[in-house]
This record gives C-alpha cells, sequence and structure tokens, in this order.
C-alpha cells in the first residue's frame, strides 16, 4: 500500500501550448495556449469537478493527464510516478488505471461492432480468457444496470443515456482507479442525466473511485464534486470545496456563472449571486488579454487589471482566488466590491445572528 | 378545461386536435396525438418537454416545414382568424412571410456560410415573404435604392439586437462570427419582417451559459419592445420559468400539462412534470432525484392509454387502458392525469416531493432504458 495521505492525481503548472503554423513553410508564427499554468489535486476516492466555457481548456487538461496530447511544462504526477509525457511503457501501465469516459455517447462507440464486442476490447488487453469474456462482459453490463440482452445490440439501437452507460462500462473494464469524465451527461436529457449521475455516485462508492469530472453546468456539481476548479482561458480562477465556492462565489467569473444560471424554484434564486451580466464574449486562446485574463469582461475591472496579472492566492484560508479584489494591494482601486455570500447564505447568517424569524 | 375551447385570451394561434403521424417502413407512427394549444396577443408560451416528445414537430406542423408525405398532419390550425390548413403553398407563404418568424436552434447551421451577413438579413428585408417576385421586379428592387434603404434597415435591426461592431460584421461571413453573434444575427433577421408571432426553437441551447444568458435578456427586451407573440421551445425547464407567461408540457406527443409559470412550477400536477422538476439539479445543494425510469413511447406502438403509465410511479390498470382527460384545475391550467380527476380526493395526489422520494429510492437492477 502507498501513504494514504498522497493524493492519486497531482497536477503541477501544467501547459499545453498548440503551435499555430503559418506561411508556406509552415513556420510556428504563435501559440494557442490552451492550459496555461494549471495546478490542482485529488485525494483518492474524491471527486474534483472543473468547469468552465467552451475554450476554457478543460477538455485539454484531461486529454494531457491521460496522455492523448502532450504536455509543453509542467509535471502531472499519478500515484507519486511522474507521467508528464509518458513511454508507451508508462502508458501501457496508466491506461489500466486512468480511463476517460468522452462527452458524446454516440461517436465514442464504433457503430459496426455490437456492444458485446466493443466491451470486450479492454478486457483481451488486459489478458482475459477468452472463455471467461462473455461473463465478464455481463458483469460489466449489471454493473451500469444492463442486462444480458445488450450483448448482440448495436450502438444505433441504444438510448443516448444506454450509450452512455456502455461507455461508463468500457472504462470499468480495466478495473481503474481514476475516471476522467468529459461532459458526460451534457447530450442527455435532465431525467437521464440524473440516472447517470446516481449511477456514477453509486460506482464510485462501490469501487473507491476517484473522479476527475469536466462540466459546463455549475448546478451538476453542487451535490457531486468535493472539490471545484473553476477554469477561464486556461487557467484555474478559483479552487475549492464545492460547498464554499456556491456559498460564498469570490471570482467575478464564478459569480457570473452562477447567476446565469435558469433555475427552477425561489429558493433556488437566493441561491444566485446577484445577476451580473457578462460583456462580450470569452477571447480567443491565441490572443489572451494582458493582465488578468478576465479583465475583458469583468463588471468590476480597475485599470490595474488589464495590467497586472493577479496571483493565485487562497482567501481567508478557505478557496484560492486569482483576483485583485482580494489582493491586499490593489483592493483600494475597486468601489464596488461585491457581497461574497449567497442572499440564501447571508440571510441564514443574519437570522442567526439578530434571532429573528 | 374543455378540448375545444383556445385557453388564452384573445388567441392570435390556436392548434386544435393536432394530430401528425408519419409513414415509415415500420409502420405508421403517431407521433402528435391530439395536441391543443393557443398563443394570446403578446402572450410568451413555452412548450418544454425531452427530446422526443415531439416540440419540434408541433413547430414544424405549425409553419409547414414537414414534407407530406411521409407526414400526415390533421387538425386545425388558426393564425389570426385564418385556418392555416386549408391554405394553398402560396398563401400560407405569404402569411408566414409577413407575420410569423423562426429562429432556429442551431446558430452555427442556420446561416448560408457562402453570403455575408449582410447580403442575407438585406435579402430577407426585402424580399421576404415573397418567393416569387419574377425577375424584372427582382433586378429593379436589387439594384435600386430600395436595397440601400434595406441596408439602413438591417443595420439598424444589427444594433438593436446588441451586436458588436454592426458596419463590419454586416460585410462579414457567418464563419468569422462567433456562436452568440450568429445568435444574434439570426433573431435580428427574424425581426426584420416585423412578425406577430415568433417562433424559438431551443434558443441559444448550443452557446455558453453565459452567453446563453446574454441572448435571454435581449430577448425579453425585444419581446418587450415589439410586442410580439412568442412561441417558445425549450428542454430546459430553467429558461421557461425565466422567458415565458405560460407553459404546455409535452410528453409523448401530447400536451400533459398546462398551467401560468408561476403555478407550473410552484405546484407542478403531473407525475412527468414532477419528475422532471425533480430531476433537475439544485443550487440549493437539495438531493435531486435519480431521474424518471425508462424511456419515451415507441411511436409506432404507443401505450394504449396514458402514454406516461408504463414510467409512472402511480400508474394504475385504468391509466393503462384510456387517454385521462384533461382536467381543469384553475385558470388556464389542466392536466391530463386521473389523479385530477374530481372523484380523487386532493389527498392521493402526488406532490413534488412524493415523487421525488419515489425517485430517489434506488430502484433494483434494472432491465432496460434510460
Amino acid at each position: 500500500m502507498t501513504d494514504v495521505s498522497e493524493p492519486l492525481l497531482e497536477v503541477d503548472d501544467l501547459e499545453k501550448y498548440f503551435p499555430v503554423k503559418s506561411g508556406i513553410i509552415k513556420r510556428t508564427s504563435d501559440y494557442v495556449k490552451a492550459v496555461d499554468g494549471v495546478s490542482f489535486d485529488i485525494e483518492r476516492g474524491e471527486t474534483l469537478a472543473l468547469i468552465g466555457e467552451s475554450g476554457s481548456g478543460k477538455s485539454t487538461v484531461a486529454r494531457t493527464i491521460i496522455g492523448l496530447t502532450g504536455a509543453t511544462g509542467g509535471t502531472v504526477r499519478f500515484d507519486g510516478e511522474d507521467i508528464t509525457n509518458a513511454t508507451d511503457e508508462q502508458l501501457a501501465r496508466l491506461r489500466s488505471r486512468v480511463q476517460m469516459v468522452f462527452q458524446d455517447p454516440t461517436s465514442s462507440l464504433n457503430p459496426r461492432r455490437t456492444i458485446g464486442k466493443s466491451l470486450a476490447v479492454p478486457l483481451k488487453a488486459r489478458g482475459v480468457a477468452k472463455s471467461d469474456l462473455r461473463e465478464r462482459v455481463v458483469d460489466l453490463l449489471e454493473r451500469v444496470e444492463l442486462n444480458d440482452e445488450y450483448w448482440n445490440k448495436y450502438p444505433h439501437e441504444l438510448s443516448g443515456g444506454q450509450k452512455q452507460r456502455v461507455n461508463i462500462a468500457r472504462a470499468l473494464a480495466v478495473e481503474p482507479e481514476l475516471l476522467l469524465l468529459d461532459e458526460p451527461t451534457s447530450a442527455l436529457d435532465v431525467s437521464v442525466q440524473a440516472k447517470i449521475i446516481a449511477l456514477l455516485e453509486d460506482l464510485q462508492e462501490e469501487f473507491g473511485l476517484t473522479y476527475l469530472f469536466i462540466t459546463h453546468d455549475l448546478s451538476l456539481v453542487r451535490n457531486f464534486a468535493d472539490e471545484t476548479a473553476v477554469m477561464y482561458l486556461g487557467e484555474i480562477q478559483e479552487r475549492g470545496p464545492t460547498e464554499e465556492v456556491f456559498q460564498r462565489p469570490r471570482h467575478p467569473y464564478s459569480r457570473a456563472l452562477l447567476s446565469a444560471i435558469p433555475v427552477t424554484t425561489d429558493e433556488e434564486e437566493a441561491y444566485k449571486p446577484r445577476h451580473e451580466p457578462l460583456r462580450g464574449e470569452i477571447p480567443s486562446p491565441r490572443d489572451v488579454p494582458a493582465g488578468c485574463r478576465f479583465h475583458t469582461r469583468c463588471p468590476y475591472a480597475t485599470d490595474a487589471c488589464s495590467t497586472d496579472e493577479p496571483q493565485f492566492v487562497a482567501v481567508d484560508a478557505g478557496p484560492s482566488v486569482r483576483c485583485h479584489i482580494y489582493d491586499e494591494a490593489y483592493a483600494d482601486a475597486f468601489d464596488d466590491v461585491p457581497e461574497v455570500a449567497v442572499a440564501a447564505v447571508a440571510d441564514e447568517t443574519v437570522a442567526s445572528n439578530t434571532h429573528e424569524p | 378545461m374543455k378540448l375545444d375551447e383556445p385557453v388564452a385570451e384573445n388567441p392570435l394561434l390556436t392548434v386544435e386536435n393536432l394530430e401528425v403521424g408519419f409513414e415509415s417502413f415500420d409502420g405508421f407512427a403517431e407521433v402528435i396525438d391530439g395536441v391543443n394549444l393557443s398563443i394570446g396577443k403578446g402572450e410568451v408560451v413555452t412548450i418544454a418537454g425531452e427530446t422526443g416528445c415531439g416540440k419540434s414537430v408541433t413547430m414544424k406542423s405549425i409553419l409547414r416545414l414537414l414534407n407530406q408525405p411521409p407526414a400526415r398532419v390533421n387538425g386545425e390550425i388558426t393564425f389570426d382568424g385564418t385556418e392555416l390548413l386549408s391554405l394553398s403553398d402560396r398563401e400560407f407563404e405569404r402569411v408566414k412571410g409577413q407575420r410569423m418568424s423562426l429562429v432556429f436552434q442551431d446558430p452555427m447551421s442556420s446561416l448560408n456560410p457562402t453570403f455575408t451577413i449582410g447580403e442575407q438579413l438585406t435579402d430577407t428585408a426585402q424580399f421576404g415573404g415573397d418567393s416569387d417576385t419574377g425577375v424584372v421586379e427582382f433586378f429593379r428592387r436589387r439594384f435600386s435604392g430600395e436595397r440601400d434603404e434595406a441596408r439602413e434597415r438591417v443595420l439598424e435591426m444589427l444594433r438593436e439586437v446588441q451586436m458588436p461592431d454592426p458596419e463590419n460584421i454586416m460585410d462579414s461571413y457567418p464563419s468569422q462570427l462567433s456562436g452568440g453573434m450568429r445568435q444574434r444575427a439570426l433573431i435580428a433577421q427574424a425581426l426584420l419582417n416585423e412578425p406577430d408571432l415568433l417562433i424559438a426553437d431551443e434558443i441559444g441551447t448550443a452557446l455558453d451559459v453565459t452567453i446563453h444568458d446574454q441572448i435571454l435578456d435581449l430577448l425579453k427586451d425585444l419581446i418587450e419592445n415589439h410586442d410580439l407573440s412568442v412561441l417558445m421551445i425549450t428542454h430546459n425547464l430553467g429558461v421557461a420559468r425565466q422567458v415565458s407567461d405560460r407553459v404546455y408540457v409535452m410528453y409523448g406527443g401530447r400536451i400533459v400539462e398546462t398551467a401560468p409559470t408561476d403555478e407550473l412550477f410552484e405546484n407542478p400536477k403531473h407525475p412527468y412534470t414532477q419528475g422532471l422538476i425533480a430531476s433537475i439539479p439544485r443550487l440549493t445543494g437539495d438531493e435531486m432525484a435519480t431521474g424518471i425510469d425508462g424511456s419515451i413511447p415507441e411511436y409506432l406502438d404507443p401505450p394504449p392509454g396514458c402514454r406516461f403509465a408504463p414510467r409512472c410511479p402511480y400508474a394504475t390498470a385504468e391509466c393503462e387502458q384510456a387517454r385521462p382527460e384533461m382536467y381543469e384545475r384553475g385558470p388556464q391550467t389542466g392536466v391530463e392525469c386521473v389523479l385530477y380527476d374530481e372523484a380523487v380526493p386532493a389527498s392521493e395526489r402526488p406532490t413534488v416531493e412524493e415523487t421525488r422520494s419515489h425517485m430517489t429510492r434506488r430502484p433494483g437492477k434494472q432491465t432496460g432504458g434510460d
């Protein structure tokens, strides 16, 4: 047994730049900084949610961890072993311990293979004997609450939710410790999404899995993740315990994301920060704004934000935030500082202080 | 609620007993089965439901976008006193072009990639609703002062939808625009003919949350400024709550519940609506339901009674035999479920909390679908 206190996955200052080639001889003229200095740890059996809009680099983080693209800089350590730009031999070992579930359940299954065959591939790769294959596949199907009727079916005969279950079963075939879930439910309807999330929770409990959960839907992670990290343009802007990020969102971007969620009850409205619509759209990662990357859209931005890059610092011993508002050196420049706690929590505090009903 | 009485006061569009089926190799699929809906003047109405419940087919049959055959459309669609289904294609084109507009779901594929935004929108402004102007008239309009006037109108409209830098956008191709800008261009295009009725199919769903939020805010402003009647189609109940006055919940090609927005969210009645609301992840951190068991009905062989019965936690033998009536439960409120019959005591009607607990209890290993 390895040391229990050591995180299963440590990502330190990870960078992934994609070269932009131009001209006749395809010289590298520029870089797209998809991931630019991302750090986080995930403890065994825990879930980290990585949140961000399209183009924020969240999927690239997952792809770099599992070695689908090489890293430009930084390190990824899995169970103490440095797996940054892993060798083939390392990858062979790694991939039986780290698996990925992709967003689109349809295009990640081979349409010409039956479900049984698709699920047998990873088992064969692990060296499971041919005579045991069928039994093992049925085990896998049952694990994701499907049955052996699916052995002979083709992907087109399945609904989106069923296909995603098969994808999860395939990822589980090698008995991994870490699952990278790249928007596993965003192609599904809410009632199906709820079932997949429940399944993932059950599996985590049963097998002690560790999840990196990538999504653009903040409301989904509220119950699901232990820690939440909010990404914007290749950087993590805020990271902390999920509860804290939801009840006291500090970074203006986290606040904007939270306030943009269309909710269904008044009770939930109280859990949203003040509505602060963002200006404009996410800039191109080829041309990252100087200073704070978010300043072009931030409702609080000051002059300093467009020149000085904020540091990623812990605030009130809670989450870490990359924003000048929480830096004492700059604090004077802001005249309109957001009330950090959302209404629901603020009310609670007031109520408990004044003992009013 | 009587089926022959439209719910909206002063209706602009009423759909009565709409039935749409599709001929296929495997047989005849009865998709839309007796849909009644109405939109009042200046009202924003949403049809909400999951994939495959018939929202888009309903919208397409209103706008005559379905090929017949294989589709078969029956029923009555009345727009401002005119019965639409009996009009000839040409007459219908005129009504549609001058008084209705549609904003499609996918801002990527609904603009022509080979024309600039300016050309496309100016064409709409000049020729919208006239598909057969004739060559002479075409050249007259295309190469005269009218073109410049139309261009001015387009520019104005682009400013109104808060398009950044509209002059430059006029000369850009759709591929040069971001998703949010394309969506704005489409909304501008839809408003050029000053429609009475705007149909918005999953507007902004393909966009990021913060952009989606901007688009919804814009839409709300436009609805107010232009005094539009809107039929929104969405799978996101949160969006329905934010924008609309009244909601229709669709399931399996039928309207299962309708109510003013506040009533629907405070007091959802149909077990399907309740299940749907309970399945939405919550910001409060309360436990969410584990979804509705089973999958949407097979339209080739739909359940004979209530189409939700096979998935309903409260279903009885009665539900499986006959389609329930639409019971009236307050002003503009109706629910198609036997539990809302007068004879059933109120205590037996489920609440969202009950439905949630039915659905949170982890079921045993199920054999089948999502």
